[in-house]
């Protein structure tokens, strides 16, 4: 469910209810303590009078009661029935004689057709003892009715001590107490009830229409004070749905000025921020040229265009030749430098209409739209003629700059980006076969042709591959030298054909031309990650290494995407080791540094491949972030003859164990030079002798020459 | 018999001894004592008890005759209650009042009082209280009692014996006239008394026909019924004449029955002055010396045994009047000028 979701529940709600069902709420809520506490304080004075009431009726009657105890005055009688007439309340008045027998009992229209029952034994006891408290009363409530309660109170005379009251001191004069008898009476409150209960409706009613006017005048008021922020409200909805170009209203009220400035602000640096990810997206950072992703889409738009309008168009493909040996020379801030100078070069040398991308190391692709052969032809031969006039000077060396540009032409033809960048980039390869420094055009027939067609034919069966899972590891063991196990493993790509299983060597080329190397690195990680899943049973400690290429780090989520995988199979880090160009490893890019670092705090351990055909500095090796050097075959294959190659491999071996590195050589195919890598303290050794690549990792067994088992 | 006997042998040797101090004091001394009448012979059996109900109002006794130069001094025992302030100053002021030039007077308390030796019995025995009267009575039976400071007075004469009584309260049209002067308007009177209280009751109906006042009597069974008689009797009378019947009174009562006759605006004649403060107009209390010398003629006729025409019971002559100035004044009553004075009775 998204936030645009219409039948999201909350996108119905509206503040101006929320906030009115808030204030309802809380006014319920204290109206409802209100009518609570009044009911309650209601109770509590009824109580409370009757508390003050019970002592002064107990005073009463005990004064009421003494004569119609003591004289039988039937004038007394009349007294109390007068009394009880007196307090509605009273329902029933009952006398008892001292034993708690009832004696006689008076309701407010007179004698009572019921004499009330005899006191309790215990009632009796406890009254008696009241006789002359100052409380002299018992007060319960009813178990049937909260509303009727029974004043139960003791009758007594007092008499002073003594003869003639000589002395008398009405503070401390000594008294006699003789209890007559008791006296009960019956009350009854449900009439306040009846009188209390209609107001409280009332006042119940009244506060409901105060609630109600409350919320009118509160919702009316509420949406007049929230309609600038109404007024905001498809802006904001806009802004949610992306669009970054909008001008939001202003607003009389601070607040909501605060707000509009703020998204003001914001949108501004959301514009500013899609501007930069956009030209991120777009761009090669290096040369600010337009990139391979954008390339695409030009050229697929160029193509569509040119469909249309029945136009012609040009796509150069531009190899710079002279660029490697400058950057193994001069390094990598120098093969940089003079990428941006060919670039600038490269966009001098067209129109600004032309579009102009950096197709990736030192590629340049350059798109001529509405452009004849022959014009295609004149440019093509201006670039050439600027690349040619440009220097670079390095340590008081010169490095003159040349190119070999592939030029596809194309206009009505269905033809794909990919293809005709394909075109292009085998027209550029004919030119540098052809001696370099040179213009060729791709021609459709001949072998530039046939060459596409068998291309586009690997093209297809990679893609079909990589949907079907075509595509399967075989694994060649890695020797521990010095121990003689194997644990590591080699996981190599093959690509299942109807003829059999395919190497790399044969497809790569077509797969890096038509822009399948991401795609097949990612199929090959998690094949990889979900051999260490499947094989951890059999093959606890098996490591496995796989060669990824530098496509693989152009994507910013391929740390994400690993350990996403590690996850998923739950596998650690540490089983996969990850084997990259010793270029790749030394021209790390930022982004490359990035996802090299994630890879490293996953566990993944790192290798340099093919090392020693590049750089010839060891001071490299101090700064690369990797755990394995695989020394180039090169060095291994003439090893048991080459004086050279041996001091080579020897010295790479103490280089690398003083930088904590392991070492790995390649194409070990012999005794012989398993014996002088042992010697040289080589700690893997690869190749034939060693195990050939097997569908699954199989325990191999080598023998080991005589010099490495005595070592 | 035998106390006749004695008697006679005694004032032989007295008149005898007279007549040898006669001679003598002609030569040497001042004249003689005049010598004191034999006294009466006093009756072994008790005397005729007064009607007890209804006692005839009593006449006040004449002053007895001063007494003649006593040869022999008459023992009178003096009983009272030591715990009773106003009996222990009444019992003072009756040994004071009695000469003791003729009486050989014993003050005793009634708690510690016993028989005497058949040798030294008194003349007379005074009793301040009722407890001295009833511990006179237990403890020396037979001898002739005059009591006072007993209010409830019929219920010790209804015992008969040789006992004779003074009033414990003034007189009573003394303080009806008193009230009068104080409240020229007065008209109806409410008193409330207990049961069996007759004789006062005719006493107090007698002094009021003397002085024109309208008394309404009620007998009470308690002091609820007596509050209960008062408010309904409030609003027909002005005054109330409150007696200290205290069977019929209690603390709480006398505060209810003042408050409620300030608030109905009915004056209070009260029995002692303390009540003042709660409320009384005024009070009338007996006058210790006036009981005294009361007391002392009674006693002197007792003694001389010339009690035929003695009432049982002798008023009072004069009273002690309080009165609370503030009450007047809520009362609209003229103004006061004297607070206490003593009344005395011009019969």
């Amino acid at each position: 469910m998204t936030p645009t979701d219409s039948s999201t529940p909350w996108r119905s709600r509206s503040l101006v209810t929320e906030v009115l069902g808030v204030q309802l709420a809380v006014a319920a809520l204290i109206g409802m303590i209100a009518l609570i506490g009044l009911a309650w304080t209601s109770g509590s004075v009824i109580r409370n009078n009757l508390e003050h009431w019970a002592t002064q009726w107990a005073s009463e009657l005990n004064e009421l009661g003494a004569p119609f105890y003591l004289a039988d005055s039937t004038e007394s009688v009349l007294d109390i029935e007068r009394f009880v007439a007196k307090y509605p309340e009273i329902e029933r008045v009952s006398w008892y004689d001292a034993n708690g027998r009832a004696l006689q009992s008076l309701k407010e229209s007179g004698p009572a057709e019921t004499i009330a029952e005899a006191l309790d034994t215990r009632s009796v006891a406890e009254l008696a003892t009241l006789a002359g408290a100052p409380r002299p009363y018992m007060l319960t409530q009813d178990a049937a009715s909260t509303q009727r309660y029974r004043l139960l109170g003791p009758i007594w005379t007092e008499s002073l001590a003594g003869d003639g009251l000589f002395d008398l001191d009405l503070k401390s004069a000594k008294t006699s107490t003789h209890l007559l008898g008791f006296v009960s009476v019956d009350l009854d409150f449900s009439s306040y009830q009846s009188v209390f209960l209609p107001r409280l409706a009332l006042a119940s009613a009244v506060l409901l229409a105060l609630l109600g006017i409350s919320w009118a005048c509160g919702r009316w008021f509420l949406k007049r004070a929230l309609a600038p922020l109404s007024a905001l409200q498809n802006s904001i909805a806009r802004l949610a749905a992306g669009e970054a170009d909008l001008k939001f209203p202003d607003s009389p009220h601070a607040e909501l000025r605060a707000i509009v400035t703020a998204l003001d602000n914001t949108t501004h640096a959301l514009r500013k921020r899609e501007s930069h990810l956009l030209h991120l997206a777009n761009h090669d950072q290096l040369t600010g040229l337009h990139n391979r992703h954008r390339l695409i889409d030009e050229l697929e738009a160029a193509i569509a265009a040119s469909i249309s309008d029945n136009t012609k168009c040009a796509l150069f493909f531009v190899d710079l030749d002279q660029f490697k040996y400058v950057n193994d020379t001069c390094g990598h801030a120098s093969g940089d430098h003079l990428l941006q100078l060919a670039a600038q070069q490269l966009r001098y040398a067209v129109r600004p209409e032309d579009f102009v991308a950096r197709f990736g190391g030192d590629e340049f692709v350059v798109l001529l739209r509405n452009v004849s052969r022959g014009d295609a032809k004149v440019v093509a031969a201006n670039v050439l003629e600027l690349m040619r006039g440009l220097k670079h000077v390095e340590k008081e060396q010169v490095f003159h700059l040349q190119c070999s540009i592939g030029v596809a032409a194309f206009g009505g033809a269905r033809f794909s980006a990919q293809e005709v960048i394909a075109q292009a980039d085998m027209a550029c390869q004919t030119a540098k076969a052809h001696g370099r420094n040179r213009v060729e055009f791709y021609s459709t027939a001949g072998k530039q042709s046939e060459q596409m067609a068998r291309d586009i034919d690997w093209m297809n069966r990679l893609r079909a591959a990589l949907e079907n899972d075509g595509l399967e590891l075989h694994y060649q063991p890695l020797l521990h030298i010095k121990t003689g196990k194997v644990q590591h493993y080699e996981a190599l790509l093959r690509l299942k054909t109807e003829h059999g299983l395919v190497s790399p060597p044969s497809f790569l080329p077509a797969a890096v031309r038509f822009g399948l190397m991401a795609d097949i690195d990612r199929r090959v990680l998690r094949l990889v990650v979900r051999a260490l899943h499947e094989f951890r049973e059999t093959h606890p400690d098996l490591t496995l290494s796989v060669n990824l290429s530098g496509f693989a780090f152009e994507d910013d989520s391929l740390g994400a995407y690993v350990k996403q995988l590690l996850k998923e199979h739950d596998v650690s880090g540490e089983r996969l080791m990850i084997e990259i160009t010793e270029q790749l490893a030394v021209r790390f890019a930022a982004n490359t540094d990035k996802q090299i670092a994630l890879l490293r705090e996953l566990g993944c351990r790192l290798a340099v491949d093919d090392f020693g055909t590049g750089y010839s500095s060891f001071s490299y090796l101090k700064r690369l972030p990797v755990d394995y050097l695989k020394i180039d075959g090169s060095f291994i294959r003439g090893l048991t003859r080459d004086k050279v190659d041996q001091a080579m491999v020897r010295m790479v071996g103490e280089v690398a164990r003083a930088a904590g590195m392991q070492t790995v050589a390649e194409y070990v195919n012999s005794a012989a030079t398993l014996a002088l890598l042992a010697k040289y303290g080589i700690d893997y050794a690869q190749g034939f002798y060693v195990g050939k690549a097997t569908a699954r990792p199989e325990p191999v067994e080598v023998a080991l020459p005589h010099a490495v088992r005595t070592r | 018999m035998q106390h006749d006997g004695r008697h006679r042998r005694s004032i032989t040797a007295t008149l005898a001894a007279a007549a040898i101090l006669v001679i003598a004091g002609c030569a040497t001394a001042p004249p003689p004592l005049p010598a004191e009448p034999p006294p009466p012979p006093i009756a072994s059996t008790p005397q005729p008890t007064p009607p007890p109900a209804t006692p005839a109002p009593a006449p006040r006794p004449k002053p007895a005759p001063a007494p003649a130069p006593a040869l022999v001094r008459r023992d009178v025992t003096v009983v009272f209650d030591a715990d009773t302030a106003s009996a222990a100053v009444t019992a003072a002021a009756i040994a004071d009042a009695l000469p003791p030039q003729q009486y050989r007077v014993t003050r005793v308390d009634s708690a510690n009082l016993t028989p005497p030796a058949p040798s030294s019995q008194p003349a007379v025995v005074i009793a301040v209280g009722r407890p001295a009267v009833d511990a006179a009575r237990s403890r020396l039976p037979g001898l002739p009692i005059v009591f006072c400071q007993v209010f409830a007075y019929e219920d010790v004469l209804k015992d008969g014996g040789a006992i004779w009584g003074v009033h414990s309260l003034p007189p009573l049209a003394l303080q009806l006239k008193t009230w009068q002067a104080l409240d020229p308007s007065l008209r109806g009177i409410a008193l409330i008394l207990g049961e069996d209280r007759g004789a006062l009751s005719a006493e107090i109906t007698k002094a009021a026909t003397s002085v024109g006042a309208e008394v309404r009597f009620e007998t009470s069974h308690s002091d609820r019924e007596t509050l209960y008689l008062f408010k309904r009797l409030a609003s027909q009378v002005g005054g109330l004449w409150l007696f200290p019947d205290s069977r019929v009174l209690s603390p709480t009562v006398l505060r209810e029955l003042l408050s409620y006759a300030n608030s109905h605006n009915v004056g209070v004649l009260a029995f002692n002055e303390s009540l003042l403060r709660w409320g009384a107009l005024a009070s009338a209390v007996s006058v210790p010396a006036d009981v005294a010398e009361t007391v002392r003629v009674v006693a002197e006729r007792v003694a001389a045994g010339k009690t035929q025409d003695l009432p049982a019971m002798t008023p009072l002559r004069a009273a002690e009047l309080h009165v609370n100035p503030a009450v007047a004044a809520a009362l609209g009553l003229p103004r006061v000028t004297e607070q206490h004075w003593v009344a005395r009775d011009p019969d």
